[in-house]
C-alpha cells in the first residue's frame, strides 16, 4: 500500500483527472485487513466515470460489503496516459479503497457489460500481474470471475475466467463467497460454485453435451438490496444523480434487443418502496436530482402515483427528477413537463426503423400518430430539440424503409411549424443511425448483420433523402458495430482473436478515437478466423448456437 | 450601491433592451459570463432576473443570480489535503453542495430560472496543491451556525471552522506556503544554496501565461521570507502573494533554471493574511 502511495503522489500530478485513481469518496468502505477473510477486486472494465454510474456495481460493492468478513474494493480501467505511467513506474494495477495490488486479493470479479470492453479486461489483468488464462493461474493467484450481460453468451471470453455469473448477481455471489469461504483450494472452490444455480465453470464443463446453465434472477425486488446510501463521488461521473431502479424486464420484446428478452420476467417495486427509497437516497447522497431508471419508464403500472409522490417530497426541497427511456406518447411526454422542472437539453425518442412496416416486424410497437401526438404536446410546451435513434440494416430492411425515416423526421418537423408557440427559436431535428447487431437470445440472434459497405450505401441514401435545413443527420460509423457483432455471437476461437488483438495494442475499444480497426483485422488475419463468418453470416435453424447451453427462460 | 454577483449565459449577438447601466454591463459579453453589477438602481434580484428575462428568448440564459445584500452569510475554513488536493475547483463545489445538503444546511438559492445555491471560495486552489487554510463563503436561509461535524465530506477534506465573516475576500493578500520540491537526483548542499540564492534575487522575472499571451512578471516583491528544511525532500517556507497578482506552482518552478528545476513542487498554504501581515478571518 506504501508503495502505490508514493508512486502515485510522483504520478498523478501528470495525468488528466488524476481524482478517479484516487479513492477516498464519502461512503466508500473501507475495513480493517485483519478482520477480513475473503478479498474482493471488483473491476469494471471502462473508465471510473462509466463505471461509477452502473447500478450494478453499486449493487454489489453494497452487499459484499455488508458481509462482514469480506471486502469488496473498486478497480477501474486506467485511462491510456494513466496506464502507461503506471507501465513506466512498475506500478501494478491496485483497489482504490486499501491501494493493495489485486493480485494478491481472493476473487477478482469482472463485471462484462460490453463486447468492446474485452480488451480492457485482458489489460486490467496484465496491468494486475494476473496471468490472463485461467489454465495458466495457479494456486495463488485470485479466483477470476465475470458477471453482466455479456455472459449470455460467455463462451469468447471462457478462456481468461474461471467462472461466469449468468443473470442477476446479487444473491448467487452471496452463494459464492459462502462456498469459497468452506473450501481450502480452488478446484473445491470450483467445484462447488458449479453446483449454484446461475453459475458456469468452463473447465467443469462437458465439451461434448454441455450441461444447460439456468439463468439467475431475484425474484422480490421489493426484498432485494438497493444502494439508496452509496459513493458520492468527488469527481464529475457520467450519471451524476441519485437513481431508482423501478422495475427489471421489460413488457415489449422488441425483436432486436437483448435485455428486453434476457431480463425476464419482469419484475416491479411497489411506489411505496421506491418512495422510501428515493428520499433515502437523496438524503444520504446531498444529490439535487433523483433518476427514475427502468428500461421503458412509461410501462411502469404506477409511474402517476410515483412521480406525485415523489414530486410532493422533492419540489419544496429543489430537487429536480429525471425521467429518462420514456416512450414515445403523449402521455409520457405530458407527465415529463410535469415532473422535469429543468429543460434537458432536448427530448430523444427511439423509433429504430422509419416505416410502420418495418416497424411492425421487429415488433417495436410504435406509430407514427404517437410519435407526432408527443411531439406535438412537447413542442407546444416549448422544447425545440428532437433527436431521433434508428437501426440501418435490420432484417427485411428496404431503400422504402429508409427513405420512410426521413419522412419521419419531416413529419416531425412539420409538427413543429403547426405547433410551436414561438417559430423564431426554431428547431434542431437529429437523426442519429447505428448499424444493426444482431444479439444472442434475441429472435433475431441467427441473422445477418450487413457489410459494412451496404451500411454506408444505406446513410448515403439517408442523407440525401434529407431535404431540410433544420434536420441533421449523424451516423454511428460501422467498424466498431462489425467487431460488436463478431464479438456478441463468437465462440471459443473469438477469445484467441481478442488475445491477440490486445497484444498488438487495442485497449478502450469502446472509444472511437482508441478503436483501431486495424488492429481487430490484423488480429482475426493473424488468428485466421473470418470475422464475416460471426457478424455479417445468416445461421441456418439447424446450426447449433454458442450460447445455446445458457437458459434464459427459467426464472 | 447594491451589488449583484451571478453567471450569466448569453448567445452571441445578443442586443439588450434595459436600463442602461445594466446593458453596458453586459455588452459584449459571450458565453457563460460572469458577472458582477453594483448598480444603484433598486434593483431586487428577481426584478434583475426579470430585466435580464426580457431580452429575447432565444439569446440568453441566466444560470446564477444573487444579490448579495440581506444574506445571511456563514464562513467555513476547511483543510484540502492529500487524496482531496487532486479534486478539481468544480467538482469541490459540487462535493461541499452535496455535503451541506446531507448535514441539513439550508442553502439559499438564487433567483432566476435555474437556481443554484450561493458559494463562493476565496482563493480556489489548482489541482494537486493542498491547505489548511481554505475558505467558503455559502448563504444560508436561517441565522444559525451550522455544527460543523455534521458535514461529512469526503477524505482529506475536513471543515475546521465556521463564523459569521467580516471582512471581504478582496483583502486577502498574503498567503504563507510549503512547497514540498521533489527532486530524482540527489539533493546537495550547493543545490539548496541555488535555491536560496535564486529566490533572494533582486529581480525574479519569470513568463506568467495571461489570456493575451505570456508576460513577463517580476515576482521578487510578490515572495518573501523564503527557507529552506532538507529531509529526503527539499521545503520551502515563504509568504507568497495570493491575489494581484497570484503566486502560482509554476511561477516558483520558473524561477530556477532548467538545471535546477524539481520534477514538480507540490504547494500547501499554510495561512492567509491581509496587506498588513494580519491573520484573515
Ligand atoms: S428496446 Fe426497449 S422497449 Fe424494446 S424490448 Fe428493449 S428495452 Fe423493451
Amino acid at each position: 500500500m506504501e508503495m502505490i502511495k508514493q508512486k502515485l503522489e510522483k504520478i498523478l500530478h501528470k495525468v488528466q483527472k488524476p481524482a478517479r485513481y484516487t479513492g477516498g469518496e464519502y461512503k466508500q468502505v473501507v475495513k480493517n485487513k485483519q478482520d477480513v477473510k475473503v478479498r474482493v477486486a471488483f473491476c469494471f472494465p471502462d473508465t471510473y466515470e462509466i463505471g461509477m454510474s452502473n447500478l450494478g456495481l453499486r449493487i454489489l460493492y453494497g452487499i459484499l460489503n455488508s458481509i462482514e468478513d469480506v471486502w469488496c474494493e473498486r478497480v477501474f480501467a486506467p485511462w491510456v496516459d494513466m496506464e502507461a505511467e503506471m507501465r513506466n513506474n512498475g506500478m501494478p494495477l491496485y483497489g482504490l479503497e486499501s491501494y493493495d495490488a489485486i493480485n494478491k486479493f481472493d476473487i477478482v470479479a469482472f463485471s462484462l457489460g460490453y463486447e468492446l470492453s474485452y480488451t480492457n479486461v485482458l489489460n486490467m489483468l496484465d496491468l494486475a500481474g494476473i496471468p490472463l488464462r485461467s489454465a495458466d493461474r495457479g494456486e495463488n493467484d485470485p479466483v477470476v470471475i465475470a458477471g453482466g450481460s455479456c455472459c449470455y453468451n460467455p463462451e469468447p471470453m471462457t478462456a481468461f475466467f474461471d467462472l461466469f455469473v449468468v443473470g442477476e448477481g446479487e444473491e448467487v455471489i452471496i452463494e459464492l463467497i459462502d462456498a469459497y469461504k468452506s473450501k481450502t483450494d480452488k478446484a473445491g472452490f470450483l467445484k462447488s460454485a458449479a453446483n449454484l444455480e446461475g453459475v458456469y465453470v468452463p473447465a467443469l464443463h462437458g465439451t461434448d453435451s454441455p450441461q444447460p446453465v439456468i439463468k439467475r434472477i431475484v425474484k422480490d425486488l421489493d426484498k432485494s438490496y438497493f444502494p439508496v446510501d452509496t459513493i458520492v463521488p468527488s469527481t464529475g461521473i457520467v450519471h451524476d444523480r441519485a437513481m431508482l431502479e423501478l422495475f427489471r424486464g421489460c413488457i415489449r420484446g422488441c425483436s432486436f434487443c437483448q435485455a428486453g428478452h434476457t431480463g425476464t420476467p419482469v419484475r416491479s417495486r411497489s411506489p411505496q418502496t421506491l418512495t422510501e427509497q428515493g428520499k433515502a437516497a437523496i438524503v444520504n447522497s446531498g444529490y439535487d436530482e433523483l433518476a427514475l431508471l427502468s428500461l421503458s419508464t412509461s410501462d411502469y403500472k404506477y409511474l402517476d402515483e410515483l412521480c406525485d409522490n415523489l414530486l410532493q417530497w422533492c419540489q419544496p426541497r429543489k430537487i429536480n427528477l429525471s425521467l429518462p427511456s420514456l416512450r414515445a406518447d403523449s402521455f409520457s411526454i405530458e407527465l415529463m413537463e410535469r415532473v422535469q422542472k429543468v429543460r434537458k437539453s432536448g427530448l430523444t425518442f427511439a423509433p429504430e426503423a422509419g416505416s410502420q412496416r418495418l416497424r411492425d416486424y421487429i415488433n417495436k410497437k410504435i406509430t407514427k400518430e404517437d410519435l407526432l401526438e408527443a411531439c406535438r404536446v412537447a413542442f407546444e410546451g416549448g422544447w425545440n430539440s428532437v433527436k431521433l435513434y434508428f437501426m440501418l440494416g435490420l432484417p427485411t430492411e428496404t431503400d422504402e424503409d429508409i427513405k420512410a425515416i426521413a419522412e419521419l423526421a419531416h413529419d416531425v418537423h412539420q409538427t413543429w411549424r403547426d405547433n410551436t408557440r414561438n417559430r423564431n427559436r426554431g428547431v434542431r431535428i437529429t437523426i442519429s443511425t447505428s448499424c444493426f447487431i444482431p444479439k444472442p437470445h434475441t429472435p433475431f440472434e441467427r441473422k445477418a448483420q450487413i457489410p459494412i459497405s451496404e451500411y454506408l450505401r444505406r446513410v448515403d441514401l439517408l442523407r440525401s433523402s434529407i431535404r431540410s435545413n433544420a434536420i441533421t443527420y449523424n451516423w454511428h460509423s460501422p467498424e466498431q458495430g462489425y467487431i460488436e457483432a463478431a464479438l456478441s455471437r463468437g465462440d471459443k476461437k473469438i477469445g484467441d482473436v481478442i488475445e491477440a488483438t490486445w497484444k498488438l495494442g487495442s485497449r478502450m475499444d469502446s472509444w472511437s478515437e482508441h478503436f483501431s480497426f486495424d488492429s481487430w483485422i490484423n488480429a482475426f488475419n493473424n488468428c485466421s478466423v473470418e470475422p464475416d463468418f460471426y457478424a455479417t453470416r445468416e445461421r441456418n435453424k439447424n446450426e447449433s448456437l454458442p450460447w445455446d447451453f445458457i437458459v434464459i427462460r427459467g426464472g | 450601491m447594491k451589488a449583484c454577483r451571478g453567471t450569466l449565459l448569453l448567445y452571441e449577438g445578443v442586443d439588450c433592451n434595459c436600463s442602461e447601466g445594466i446593458r453596458k454591463t453586459f455588452n459584449g459579453f459571450s458565453q457563460h459570463t460572469n458577472f458582477a453589477v453594483n448598480t444603484s438602481f433598486h434593483y431586487s434580484a428577481s426584478a434583475l432576473a426579470g430585466t435580464i428575462k426580457s431580452f429575447p428568448d432565444a439569446l440568453w440564459t441566466v444560470t446564477k443570480i444573487w444579490m448579495e445584500y440581506n444574506m445571511q452569510k456563514i464562513r467555513l475554513r476547511y483543510a484540502k489535503t492529500d487524496k482531496a488536493m487532486y479534486i478539481s475547483h468544480l467538482d469541490l463545489m459540487a462535493t461541499m453542495q452535496r455535503a451541506f445538503l446531507r448535514a441539513g444546511i439550508k442553502l439559499k438559492y438564487s433567483e432566476g430560472f435555474n437556481p443554484h445555491p450561493y458559494m463562493s471560495v476565496a482563493l480556489p486552489l489548482s489541482v494537486g496543491n493542498e491547505s489548511l487554510c481554505e475558505l467558503m463563503d455559502i448563504a444560508v436561509e436561517d441565522d444559525a451556525l451550522t455544527d460543523i461535524k455534521k458535514i461529512k465530506l469526503p477524505e482529506g477534506i475536513e471543515v475546521l471552522e465556521a463564523y459569521k465573516p467580516v471582512r471581504k475576500f478582496n483583502e486577502i493578500t498574503w498567503a504563507e506556503i510549503t512547497g514540498s520540491m521533489y527532486y530524482e537526483t540527489k539533493i546537495s548542499d550547493m543545490l539548496i544554496e541555488t535555491l536560496a540564492k535564486c529566490y533572494s534575487r533582486q529581480n525574479i522575472v519569470v513568463s506568467k501565461r495571461t489570456k493575451r499571451g505570456n508576460k513577463d512578471l517580476d515576482i521578487a516583491p510578490y515572495i518573501k521570507n523564503v527557507s529552506f528544511d532538507v529531509t529526503d525532500i527539499i521545503t520551502m517556507n515563504a509568504i507568497i502573494s495570493a491575489q494581484n497578482p497570484t503566486i502560482s506552482t509554476d511561477d516558483i518552478m520558473n524561477a530556477l533554471n532548467d538545471e535546477n528545476k524539481p520534477e514538480y513542487i507540490r504547494i500547501k498554504r499554510i495561512e492567509i493574511y491581509d496587506s498588513n501581515m494580519v491573520l484573515f478571518k
